[in-house]
């Protein structure tokens, strides 16, 4: 009765946490082969199928746990499908998907259980405590260098480090907080790029490509989606984008409110992000990686929040307006973009009356 | 200016100073010798030859010995390949965490007395750190002329003592034999720390340890400073001095600053001038309240006056490191007991217990002897027990460590 009892529990355990230890030795032990898999139990094909294309497009993972071997079972295939898809936007939307997730169920656990997985899988040094500053209670201790692992990427000012109590190397989180670091941790994981298998049998290749169709579908509308559609008309853009990307031919370094602007306003009239990096890596200090982590922050690609290029008051405390008679009535440099592309798809206006093309200027000097 | 003559026999003179202790002290390796990349200046030249590598102590010893750099540095990084050309075919392992502090980047008055600009273009000078541009012909090219001083060096090993002991050991945990202390051999102090958990943190991670120590971003309301409703009025409740991390800090910090405040220091800006003015007249019941963890038992001081007593009190105690030389894990750092090239000083190692007694004036000395040098100009300075200078346009017999600093710092030449 009690070894029913422990055996269940566990087979929720590793169906709500499909990613940790105890799961993976329990696949270990069961040796499921991939061929019976696939012949002999469809439920799982159809949940991974579920799994992949619902956190492509709304960026969730289904957790339905009436069936806890099926729902465990389908992760490792899920998993594989992205994998031999191997695009690194759907493993982002997969791993964001698949924390969500997880952190839902976290935050229904006990501090012991949330310990044992912080721990033997991720190998996270924490504790649990019990500790009340200033009437605020904390449940974990942390080391700051774990903390920071995950933490780090978070911008807000309250996982700031100085923003946090730490004492003897440990920060204190409340439960919450913890969740949200475990899911970081869950995160980064399924991020790693994994070996694809060589053989796939062909019902999984069948989702595969389904799954290929879609996300190329989805990049695409991604790319065009509120941006002003048809051609980019570079004619039509304002004078202090123009200064900008002159200044980037000149290999003059821009500093970050430059390149955000300028990114921002690139990606809204529908430069893809890889001719914007294209067009970073003509300055000095170019690193791609980086540069592309920015550029698909600003684009959204990472949050699902879009930046747009700040308005023109925006820009006169940046130091990067360079106001022209055209920019007259002018509040926004799309509102610029917009006007003058419509005016020219009508020729109703003379573009090269206008000095506006690059009027060479000093960008103030910094860098990212 | 020396001339050129003169220059080139300091250098050799220098060259073979620089031997002989090479000859006589083992250089002390750093960790992993096999994965650091190494650079040095050599005597007669401005440049770093870099992405060097040595297998152990010995080859390490035997190059110093037999091509005598002026400065030795090694990567706080470790590499796979740290003797490959290129920074991302070195294969980046880990790098140790590194802590600067410079006078260079600390507020001291004295430096108004004994630092030196000269502008490159006209010839134009004066005193105090280097000015954006030169105020009498505009040009960039600005000289710099720092000068080793004790009261400089002093306020550098406050803050060492602060950044190890408020925070390295107290809030991020580090035990004393995880942390190597070194002196720079010119202006300043670093702190190395080896962890191995914490060798894989990138720069974002290493940049939050910055902000940390000295209390950027810092948002007081985290740490439990806000105005709560209780009843019908509202009270300020703040942190306690007891509290861990920056919340007790930030409570000792606003202590502090508040017995240290001065009429004429208080801000113009007229709704803060008066209700600081107010703090400062119930000054010590409001230290007292403080204490005891109210923040207002003075009426009338609005937030905003409190936020610029605790910018003022995060400037008192947060700490002052170099944030550059943390964050970026390719840098090269001073390889401690090589010698200083701009001052002929060991790059010392300081035992933790020994720090309040290290005299750089004294223990970090590498050379016996005398010789007769002519100085141009050197304010008044120490060598072990010894006061020199200030010396014009003059011939001196000085102790030979004094002698090398004057020549290291161009300020003589060997007679
Ligand atoms: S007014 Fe607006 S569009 Fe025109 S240059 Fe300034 S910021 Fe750009
Ligand atoms: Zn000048
Ligand atoms: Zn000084």
């Amino acid at each position: 009765m009690r070894e029913e009892r422990s055996e269940i529990i566990s087979r929720y355990f590793i169906a709500k946490y499909p990613f940790t230890v105890e799961a993976q030795a329990w696949l270990r032990e069961r040796k499921i082969d991939l061929d019976f898999l696939v012949k002999e139990m469809p439920a799982v094909l159809v949940r991974a199928r579920d799994r992949v294309i619902k956190a492509l497009e709304e960026g969730v993972a289904p957790s339905i746990l009436d069936d806890p071997e099926a729902e465990f079972l389908s992760f490792p295939i899920a998993r594989m499908i992205v994998e031999i898809v191997g695009d690194p936007f759907l493993r982002h939307r997969f791993a964001v998907a698949e924390a969500k997730r997880a952190q839902g169920f976290f935050k229904e656990e006990d501090v012991e259980t949330l310990t044992v997985i912080a721990t033997r899988t991720f190998g996270i040094d924490c504790q649990p405590v019990k500790k009340d500053i200033s009437g605020r209670v904390y449940s974990f201790k942390i080391h700051f260098a774990d903390y920071l692992r995950y933490a780090s990427g978070f911008h807000d000012p309250y996982w700031k480090l100085v923003n946090r109590v730490l004492s003897k190397g440990y920060v204190f989180l409340a439960k919450d907080d913890f969740t949200r670091i475990l899911a970081g941790a869950v995160e980064k994981r399924l991020l790693e790029p994994r070996e694809p298998p060589l053989k796939v049998p062909s019902e999984i290749k069948q989702i595969v490509d389904e799954v290929v169709s879609k996300v190329m579908a989805r990049r695409e509308r991604y790319v065009l989606e509120e941006v002003e559609g048809g051609e980019v008309v570079e004619e039509a853009f304002p004078p202090c984008i123009s200064a900008l990307i002159l200044a980037l031919r000149k290999n003059q370094p821009l500093p970050h409110s430059a390149r955000f602007t300028l990114t921002s306003f690139l990606l809204s009239v529908g430069y893809s992000v890889d001719r914007i990096i294209s067009l970073f890596s003509e300055i000095p200090d170019f690193k791609e990686e980086i540069t592309r982590y920015q550029v698909e922050h600003i684009a959204g690609i990472r949050s699902g929040t879009r930046y747009t290029p700040p308005k023109c008051e925006t820009m006169k405390t940046y130091g990067l307006c360079l106001f022209h008679e055209k920019c007259r009535n002018i509040r926004h440099p799309l509102e610029y973009y917009r006007k003058y592309k419509r005016h020219r798809s009508k020729e109703a206006v003379k573009l090269d009356s206008g000095g506006q093309a690059g009027e060479e200027r000093n960008i103030p000097q910094g860098s990212l | 200016m020396i001339p050129e003559d003169k220059r080139v026999r300091n250098e050799i003179f220098l060259k073979g100073l620089f031997r002989k202790y090479y000859q006589e002290n083992k250089v002390s390796p750093p960790l992993s010798i096999e994965k650091r990349e190494f650079g040095f200046m050599f005597f007669g030249s401005q440049n770093m030859v870099r992405h060097l590598s040595f297998t152990n102590a010995e080859s390490l010893q035997q190059f110093m010995f037999s091509r005598v750099p002026s400065n030795a540095f090694y990567s706080a990084a470790y590499y796979s390949k740290p003797d490959a050309a290129k920074m991302d075919e070195k294969g980046w392992e880990g790098c140790d965490l590194i802590f600067d502090i410079d006078a260079d980047h600390l507020r001291t008055p004295c430096k108004e007395t004994h630092d030196k600009w000269v502008c490159q273009n006209c010839g134009e000078s004066g005193l105090g750190g280097r000015p954006e541009k030169c105020p009498r012909c505009g040009g960039q090219n600005i000289e710099e002329r720092t000068w080793l001083c004790e009261t400089c060096l002093e306020t550098a090993k406050n803050e060492l003592i602060k950044l190890i002991e408020d925070f390295l050991m107290a809030d991020f945990g580090i035990s004393a034999d995880e942390l190597r202390v070194v002196f720079s051999g010119h202006r300043g102090y670093h702190v190395h720390i080896t962890s191995r958990v914490l060798l894989d943190l990138d720069q974002n991670a290493r940049r939050e340890i910055i902000d940390y120590i000295k209390g950027v971003g810092i948002e007081p309301y985290y740490h439990g400073l806000m105005e709560v409703r209780e009843g019908r009025s509202k009270i300020l409740k703040g942190p306690r001095v007891s509290e861990e991390g920056w919340r007790g800090r930030l409570a000792r910090g606003v202590i502090k600053t508040i017995l240290s405040m001065s009429e004429e220091s208080i801000p113009q800006d007229r709704k803060v001038r008066a209700a600081l003015q107010k703090l400062l007249k119930d000054r010590s019941r409001v230290v007292a309240s403080l204490g005891e963890g109210i923040w207002d038992p003075v009426r009338g001081v609005s937030l905003d006056a409190w936020k610029y007593v605790v910018k003022t009190a995060i400037e008192e105690v947060g700490g002052k490191v170099d944030e550059p030389v943390t964050s970026d894990v390719r840098r090269l750092i001073r390889l401690p007991t090589s010698l200083h090239g701009k001052t002929g000083f060991k790059v010392s190692l300081v035992k933790l217990g020994e720090i309040s007694n290290f005299d750089p004036f004294r223990h970090a000395l590498a050379f016996k002897g005398e010789v007769t040098v002519h100085v141009n100009e050197a304010p008044r300075f120490r060598i072990g027990e010894e006061e020199f200078g200030p010396f014009k346009d003059e011939d001196v017999e000085l102790p030979l460590s004094a002698a090398v600093l004057l020549l290291c710092k161009s300020v003589a030449y060997l007679k």
